[in-house]
């Protein structure tokens, strides 16, 4: 077993919570920078799985239509209890170059970054990051997380 | 004759003697009866604690102050007036110590989901944390100490008995403790933590928790937490290296490739 996979800090437990029905919370920090009711998704390629404490975070490139591409940061959980989520969560889940979906709710200083809901994998799995997180009404970014 | 008494009497004071001091010993250092893991003899009558615990999502979301406000209706956290205030107009600004990389304390850091060991060793329960917290719960008080070096604690003061296979914790003087998981709101120096922790079975370690507090409860203030056995190993904390949400601002410079 990888050793960073058993980084396994779980400091933003409260987000969890958010599985039975209102706002998603921080534990580990306020969720106060993210707009968890305004969410987004974009599609690219996996630039870097950080599976660290006390969060881990998911960089993804975006490929822009004048050929370059911007670099999104989305933070979410942290090993522990990533794992607690989703079992298939691990720093090997991916690899750089994946092609992956994420939707996230956008940090508020408008900077390409936020709050990870969920990212869809080429394999076909949807790896939840924060249930709850991107299903809010009203407001929230049209549909939930896919089936 | 007399002689031979007198050796006699001499020999039935000495077995005496050593009856009572033995029954003082078995009395342990705490006053309770019973096994008080006080020494390497009495610990081996206690449960076996060993290996990793996590705070499990059930046990996460069924009770204990992180899923507030979303506990069920009814079973919402007994606040005062003023308490109810402060968490409804907290600064999202002002993040918990927690976000600096600093201790939750009691009982903040029995609500997150980190792996946590139990140590037991002659008159001391430790609980290591993830995060690198560390409470230690001595089982050989029969009183909490001179609170004076606790005054300005993230985990207070503890002691602690065993009831069979229980292990009763008694934390007092813990102002910087979370009370939540995520507002800054603490404890206060006041705030009283009792603790009734013990396994339900073999995978599961269960916390029943009672948090005693007149400034922010109107009534003693009870969860029940439930820990689950985990097969992950604790590592070394590193939060203030890798952590990107320090001082509230979030750092978006991408890793290195």
């Amino acid at each position: 077993m990888p050793s960073m996979k058993r980084i396994a800090i779980s400091v933003a437990a409260g987000m969890l919570s958010a599985a039975v029905g209102n706002a998603p919370a921080w534990a580990h920090h306020s969720g106060a920078m993210f707009d968890m009711f305004h969410c987004k998704t974009i599609s690219g390629t996996v630039r870097v799985l950080q599976w660290s404490y006390p969060h881990n975070w998911l960089w993804v490139d975006q490929p822009l239509a004048n050929g370059t591409q911007a670099v999104w940061g989305f933070e979410f959980m942290s090993p522990t209890q990533a794992e607690n989520i989703d079992p298939l969560w691990s720093r090997d889940v991916m690899k750089k170059g994946d092609k992956v979906t994420v939707k996230f709710g956008p940090l508020r200083d408008g900077r390409n970054g936020g709050a990870l809901a969920w990212v869809l994998i080429p394999s076909g799995h949807t790896l939840h990051a924060s249930p709850g997180l991107c299903t809010l009404p009203p407001g929230g970014a049209p549909g939930g997380p896919p089936p | 004759m007399k002689q031979q008494k007198l050796m006699m009497g001499c020999a039935a004071l000495l077995l005496g003697c050593t009856a009572l001091a033995g029954s003082v010993h078995a009395q342990s250092a705490n006053g309770y009866p019973g096994p008080q893991g006080d020494t390497l003899d009495s610990l081996k009558q206690l449960p076996d604690w060993s290996g990793t615990f996590a705070l499990d999502r059930a046990g996460h979301e069924g009770s204990g102050y992180a899923d507030e406000p979303n506990r069920p209706q009814g079973k919402a956290v007994p606040l005062t007036p003023r308490y109810e205030y402060l968490r409804a107009h907290a600064d999202p600004g002002i993040q918990p110590a927690l976000a600096n990389c600093l201790p939750a304390g009691v009982p903040g850091v029995m609500l997150h989901t980190i792996l946590t060991e139990f140590l037991l060793t002659p008159g001391r329960v430790t609980m290591l944390f993830e995060d690198g917290e560390v409470r230690r719960i001595y089982t050989n008080l029969a009183h909490h100490p001179d609170l004076e070096p606790f005054d300005q604690s993230y985990e207070g003061s503890s002691i602690g008995h065993w009831e069979g296979n229980t292990l009763v914790v008694d934390t007092v003087s813990f102002p910087k403790g979370a009370l939540f998981q995520n507002d800054p709101l603490t404890a206060t120096i006041n705030s009283h933590y009792v603790e009734r922790i013990f396994l339900r079975d073999h995978d599961h370690m269960e916390i029943d928790a009672t948090l005693t507090d007149p400034a922010i409860f109107t009534r003693p203030y009870t969860t029940k937490l439930t820990y689950a056995r985990s097969k992950e190993d604790m590592v070394e904390p590193e939060c203030a290296a890798t952590s990107r949400d320090l001082n509230g601002t979030i750092d978006l410079t991408p890793p290195p490739e």
